[in-house]
């Protein structure tokens, strides 16, 4: 991606810290940092994939950045304009560019609505003037641009597949044709042969569009695939971010190489004969993570500085960052 | 759903599929259920002779029919159900008392039903503090003695019927709050919720447009249940004196005095007592049928 595109979302040093009960009393709640200092931004048109882990945080960063969560510390900026400071009409009308899509297609629509009502709920809360056949209308267009038949306007969610549940949650989200999109697990509920569909659905909108996805999924394959820019979170913390094609080609991080390795390949020469990185142990508790790179307990080459010191985020060519002791170009 | 009247009657001019939704799945499921559709015919028969009948009878609810003190049911002088200890007919009587005893359980059930689920729909979808104290507040409501509450009122403001409807609406709300309350904690974490709180739709409107609705189900069931509870607690302070005032009546007053003339005029009690229970009975059977019809997965 080139470096003259503008900036939607600037996201620096974000933290989300949830206090969980510890269940006894006099004792004190236990801090669990879901998002622990992530820093990225989001440009025109680009797609950022977030993978991870489950427990890792990807879900809560998307949350937090919707602000349908309030971030502990740090600033979201929408435009350069920091979302923490906006007022509520403010922060409304950021709402209508910002959108988000669901893991569970048929939980993330109303059963008791239709679908026409579904889809057009955006557009009767930003633009209560229009009519209601304007909105039938809009809604109809929509509908058929994600695929569905327009004259099922007034069927159901429990009446749809899957797949066609997903559909019409994208066209709830693009009904305000939003700059970003939040993709929350948006496939992972899904068929693999759906999965594809869907995932050219959005990359289709978005070359239509002009808009610009954050992708959070545990699917490297599907990430591969849509991202242009890849970050990688391990309990809450950013270990590297780069370009679609460098991640892939050269993994810094060895997290990164790690899960790259556990990327099956459809090919059983291959995949019999390259490197395999397994990791060892478990994903460790978030309440409780360990001292310095929380990566350190699983780190087939942790030394004593590890332990010590977290490592910074560094910055190497190609615009990629990563966080880690040990990694020299 | 007002909101789905407002969708559903734009702009059909194409051939537009009209999908079913889950009320009217529930409704298919309600009329294959036999004690229900029973209950509802018979019950909508009590309510149109309740209403109706007064008009086409002969005798006046309060007349006092000197040669006929406490007299048998009689068909040929149209005394079908007798008279009472004042010669009133009780046919007509106890029309009247279902009139009451029905007007008393549909208002108080309303107003328990508006104050309930606003009430617990709010406390529910705010969460929080603010929960915390709306619910401490029931809980202090719920722990005031009911009858006390009642005869204060009564010494304050005399014996009037609005003041049952308002004494048995100002308790019922109370469990109705609690069970919106336990649905609007669940639903405002689904998926959906957040899809429109993403979306910037203001706190009133989901309320409004997705809490209430996925809540309605036990909500409706309970109301059926309530009825018939707050029938028998009007009876109940009607019995004890605190109830209608005379020559009106309600199904509680005819029981209690028919109760006193048990052994020398058995129907006084027999045909006001089986009016309630029949009453009682179809709410109930409706009330199962419609829990069955909402919630299909506990069969």
């Amino acid at each position: 991606m080139s470096m003259s595109q503008e900036v939607l979302l600037d996201v620096k040093d974000l933290k989300v810290h949830f206090s969980i009960p510890s269940g006894k009393l006099f004792k004190k709640p236990g801090l669990l940092k879901a998002v622990d200092g992530v820093s990225f931004q989001v440009k025109a048109g680009e797609t950022l994939g977030v993978v991870g882990e489950s427990g890792c945080g990807k879900s809560t960063l998307g949350r937090a950045v919707l602000r349908l969560l309030k971030p502990t510390d740090g600033q979201v900026a929408w435009f350069g304009q920091e979302m923490g400071g906006m007022k509520p009409e403010e922060l409304r009308n950021v709402r209508s560019d910002l959108q988000v899509i669901f893991q569970d297609p048929l939980a993330s629509l109303d059963p008791r609505m239709t679908i026409g009502q579904i889809i057009g709920e955006p557009l009767i809360t930003h633009y209560p003037k229009l009519s209601k056949a304007e909105v039938k209308e809009k809604v109809k267009a929509m509908m058929a641009k994600v695929g569905l038949l327009p004259e099922q306007v007034n069927r159901y969610p429990h009446e749809f597949s899957g797949g066609q549940c997903q559909r019409i949650g994208i066209a709830r989200a693009m009904i305000l044709e939003p700059k970003l999109i939040v993709c929350d697990e948006a496939v992972s509920a899904l068929d693999v042969s759906i999965q594809a569909q869907i995932v050219n659905l959005l990359m289709g909108l978005q070359k239509e569009f002009g808009l610009s996805l954050i992708f959070i999924s545990h699917n490297l394959s599907i990430v591969r695939h849509i991202s242009h820019r890849i970050m990688v979170l391990y309990l809450g913390r950013m270990m590297e971010v780069a370009d679609r094609d460098a991640i892939y080609a050269k993994p810094l991080h060895p997290y990164t190489k790690a899960l790259i390795s556990a990327v099956p390949i459809p090919d059983p020469e291959i995949e019999r004969n390259k490197e395999h990185v397994a990791l060892k142990g478990d994903l460790p508790s978030p309440l409780n993570p360990p001292s310095g790179c929380v990566f350190r307990t699983r780190c087939p080459f942790a030394k004593d500085i590890c332990a010590a010191e977290v490592p910074a985020l560094k910055s190497f060519a190609g615009g990629r960052e990563a966080a880690c002791h040990f990694i020299e170009e | 759903m007002a909101v789905d009247m407002e969708m559903n009657s734009a702009g059909s001019a194409e051939k537009e599929i009209q999908g079913r939704s889950l009320w009217q799945d529930a409704f298919r499921r309600l009329l294959t259920n036999k004690a229900s559709v029973v209950s509802c015919i018979i019950l909508l028969s009590i309510v149109v002779i309740a209403v109706a009948g007064p008009w086409v009878h002969p005798h006046p609810f309060d007349e006092v029919y000197w040669d006929y003190i406490q007299a048998a049911p009689d068909m040929e002088a149209g005394f079908y159900f007798g008279t009472d200890t004042n010669g009133r007919d009780l046919f007509v009587r106890t029309l009247y008392g279902i009139r009451v005893s029905m007007l008393v359980g549909l208002v108080a059930t309303g107003v328990s039903l508006i104050i309930g689920v606003t009430y617990g729909a709010i406390s529910g979808y705010i969460g929080g503090r603010t929960d915390h104290i709306m619910m401490r507040f029931v809980d202090i409501m719920y722990s005031m003695p009911f009858m006390f509450f009642v005869i204060l009122l009564m010494v304050i403001f005399g014996r009037n019927i609005f003041l049952i409807f308002a004494a048995l609406g100002a308790v019922e709300w109370l469990t109705m709050a609690r069970i919106v309350r336990g649905q609007a904690l669940s639903i405002k974490n689904r998926e959906f919720v957040e899809a429109a709180r993403a979306s910037g739709v203001s706190n009133f409107n989901i309320i409004r447009r997705h809490i209430i609705p996925n809540a309605l189900g036990p909500v409706i069931v309970y109301v059926t249940l309530t009825i018939p509870q707050v029938i028998l607690i009007e009876s109940f302070l009607s019995f004890l004196g605190l109830g209608v005032q005379e020559p009106m009546t309600s199904l509680g007053v005819l029981i209690s005095e028919g109760a006193q003339q048990m052994e020398s005029a058995p129907w006084t009690l027999l045909f006001p007592a089986s009016a309630l229970a029949i009453i009682l009975f179809c709410f109930n059977f409706i009330g199962d049928g419609l829990r069955d019809a909402l919630d299909p997965r506990d069969r």
